[in-house]
């Protein structure tokens, strides 16, 4: 995969956005690929974490907004804690997911779930599948 | 002893088969579980967003709660409540802006500055109970069962709220062997279960579930024990459709550590409630005589 | 302080004796009659209510009411029928907006937790802010109640939510 960058592909507001959500120094990366390596989800990214830290490190919007990586990340924590520049990429990712929601554009439909599924799931499931996927 | 108790909403319907034992496993043990006189969802997931404080409040009311009681110390028995309260507890500790903004903004709570200590059950039996007095007190040891134990996530990350160092994790092994059952410790014990992931996309949840359950197996596992109700529901209540998915699967029984314990303590299959359960729980113990023998 | 508040309207005596107030509707200033509700003084300012005004005895919340108070932060909500006005109360009159209400056939559902779950999903993004709480007109803790629901004790959400007037309902039913 052959990727540009530029100044013109640099977008500095995206990576400010990120910087200021998540709290965390993802400049720090040193892409040893640790949190991909430990990543229960990685088969089911299209980017993997390792990925996404770069292209978000060179401010690349697009690729990185429009990945359903940080979607399919079920903030387990396995990436934080292993990260040897300790970067919590968790909060990278929620970083990525709250500039979406913060849009009113919501990744699961709490309206949209039929009945059936409602009546089975536990609270917990709900409350926490609205606190990251929705608005 | 009388100790705060924050059940959690699931506990309190869904998994009121984790609930109901714990309190009856702790009175036998001499403890009185209190739960709070008023509580709400603590959320279920910390806040991860610096400048989201909004979600912060259903946590940190809760430990308002506590002090209201008169009360410093609250302990937690699902996993995902447990990491949630200690992580806001922790951060009204630490932070003192973010402390003053949330404080300001709940003009109608008294001021918290991080005064409880949030301690899971588990912990719990190990530090104020102990092992020892556990063992003296077993009246059904579980022999001959072997047991997986599965922590998931929230117990052991982030560091700052691990209820013991995850690599060096022994609570649920001492636990099981005090119960007099077989640990089986398995590869995938603090693999994520897919969480909240089963219901946003539940194919991948499904898998995540199957590597799981196939990981215990391997390793000669007859039974899963959790701590955590999403774990429960998705190793337990959703494992009909791994096996449908996975012909190589088989049918792995998941229980609470709540109704194992209430199990040895000998408190008998009433207080359980294996109806809530899945998956041959009660045909497992039946054949391992653990109902009849209380 | 000698200074003098532009939002604070002065008492007045009237010629027949009855002390006045001020209070703002849509931006304008009205002096009433201290001791009337909202309803009445606006009535007293010239306002007319053709519909909407609902039951006038504090029974069926048509009037919710949004208020503030000169030098003070918060918004207050009352129900315009019942609350008294104060000298220089700003007020605005609440929208017609529908509320989400699930159709449902009491008998036939019973009474476990889930059918709610199903009928208002949204009851789990709740972060217990408690606004629900403070701009009740009936003064019901509505963010305790809605906890009680979540976790499935029917009992003590019907005990705190008894008071309900379901003050959103009649703006539907007035047609606004």
């Amino acid at each position: 995969m052959t990727i540009e960058i530029s100044d013109k592909t640099y977008d500095e507001e995206f990576v400010k956005k990120v910087e200021e959500i998540s709290g965390e120094n993802f400049h720090k990366c040193m892409q040893c690929g640790t949190c991909s390596g430990g990543c229960p989800m990685i088969e089911h990214m299209d980017i993997p974490p390792r990925q996404i830290m770069i292209l978000t490190h060179f401010g690349l919007k697009d690729k990185v907004i429009s990945s359903k990586t940080a979607w399919i990340c079920a903030t387990c924590n396995a990436c934080s804690v292993r990260c040897p520049r300790g970067i919590e990429l968790t909060k990278v990712m929620e970083a990525i997911r709250q500039l979406t929601l913060r849009k009113n554009i919501n990744y699961v439909e709490p309206s949209a779930i039929s009945e059936e599924i409602m009546a089975g799931l536990p609270q917990i499931a709900l409350v926490s599948c609205f606190r990251k996927h929705t608005s | 002893m009388k100790i705060s108790y924050y059940p959690g909403c699931t506990l309190k319907t869904k998994a009121k088969n984790m609930d109901c034992p714990g309190v009856a496993a702790l009175n036998a043990l001499g403890v009185e579980l209190v739960e709070l006189p008023r509580w709400n969802c603590c959320g279920a997931v910390f806040s991860l967003a610096d400048d989201d404080l909004l979600h912060l409040l259903a946590p940190v009311r809760d430990l308002i709660r506590v002090v209201e009681q008169g009360d410093n110390k609250l302990v937690v028995a699902c996993s995902m409540c447990y990491n949630t309260l200690a992580r806001a507890n922790l951060l009204m500790r630490e932070n003192s802006e973010k402390r003053h903004t949330i404080n300001t903004f709940m003009e109608e709570e008294r001021d918290y500055n991080g005064e409880v200590e949030v301690v899971h059950l588990l912990s719990f039996l190990r530090d104020e109970i102990g092992w020892e007095k556990i063992k003296e007190s077993i009246k059904v040891p579980l022999r001959g069962l072997k047991i997986a134990p599965y922590y998931g996530c929230t117990l052991l990350r982030p560091q700052s709220v691990a209820i013991e160092p995850p690599e060096k994790r022994t609570l649920f092994k001492d636990l099981i062997e005090t119960m007099g059952a077989t640990v089986v410790d398995f590869p995938a014990s603090t693999d994520c279960c897919s969480s909240y992931q089963i219901l946003s996309n539940p194919d991948i949840g499904i898998e995540t579930v199957s590597k799981i359950l196939e990981s215990a197996e391997s390793w000669g596992a007859e039974a899963i024990v959790t701590s955590c109700p999403l774990c429960e529901y998705n190793l337990g209540k959703r494992q009909e459709d791994a096996l449908r998915k996975h012909d190589k699967l088989k049918e792995l029984p998941t229980f609470y550590f709540t109704q194992l314990l209430a199990l040895a303590l000998g408190l008998g299959a009433e207080v359980c409630n294996f109806e809530l359960n899945h998956n041959g729980v009660v045909r497992l113990m039946e054949s391992k005589k653990f109902l009849t023998a209380a | 302080m000698s200074t003098t508040d532009t939002t604070k309207g002065e008492s007045k005596e009237t010629t027949s004796g009855k002390e006045l107030v001020s209070i703002f509707v849509m931006g304008k200033k009205y002096e009433v009659p201290k001791n009337l509700t909202i309803m009445k003084a606006m009535e007293y300012a010239g306002y007319k209510y053709i519909r909407g005004c609902g039951c006038r005895g504090g029974i069926c919340g048509a009037c919710g009411t949004v208020y503030r108070k000169p030098g003070d932060y918060h918004i207050y909500v009352g129900l315009a029928c019942q609350t008294v006005v104060e000298d220089g109360m700003y007020l605005t009159q609440l929208p017609f907006f529908p509320a989400n209400r699930a159709t449902y056939n009491l008998e036939a559902i019973g009474s476990d937790p889930e059918e709610v779950y199903k009928k208002y999903p949204e009851l789990f993004r709740c972060v217990a802010c408690n606004a629900c709480t403070k701009v009740c007109p009936m003064d019901i803790s509505v963010m305790d109640y809605i906890s009680a629901i979540k976790q499935g004790d029917f009992e003590k959400a019907t005990e705190l939510s008894f008071d309900c007037i379901q003050c959103i309902f009649p703006f539907e039913n007035y047609g606004g």
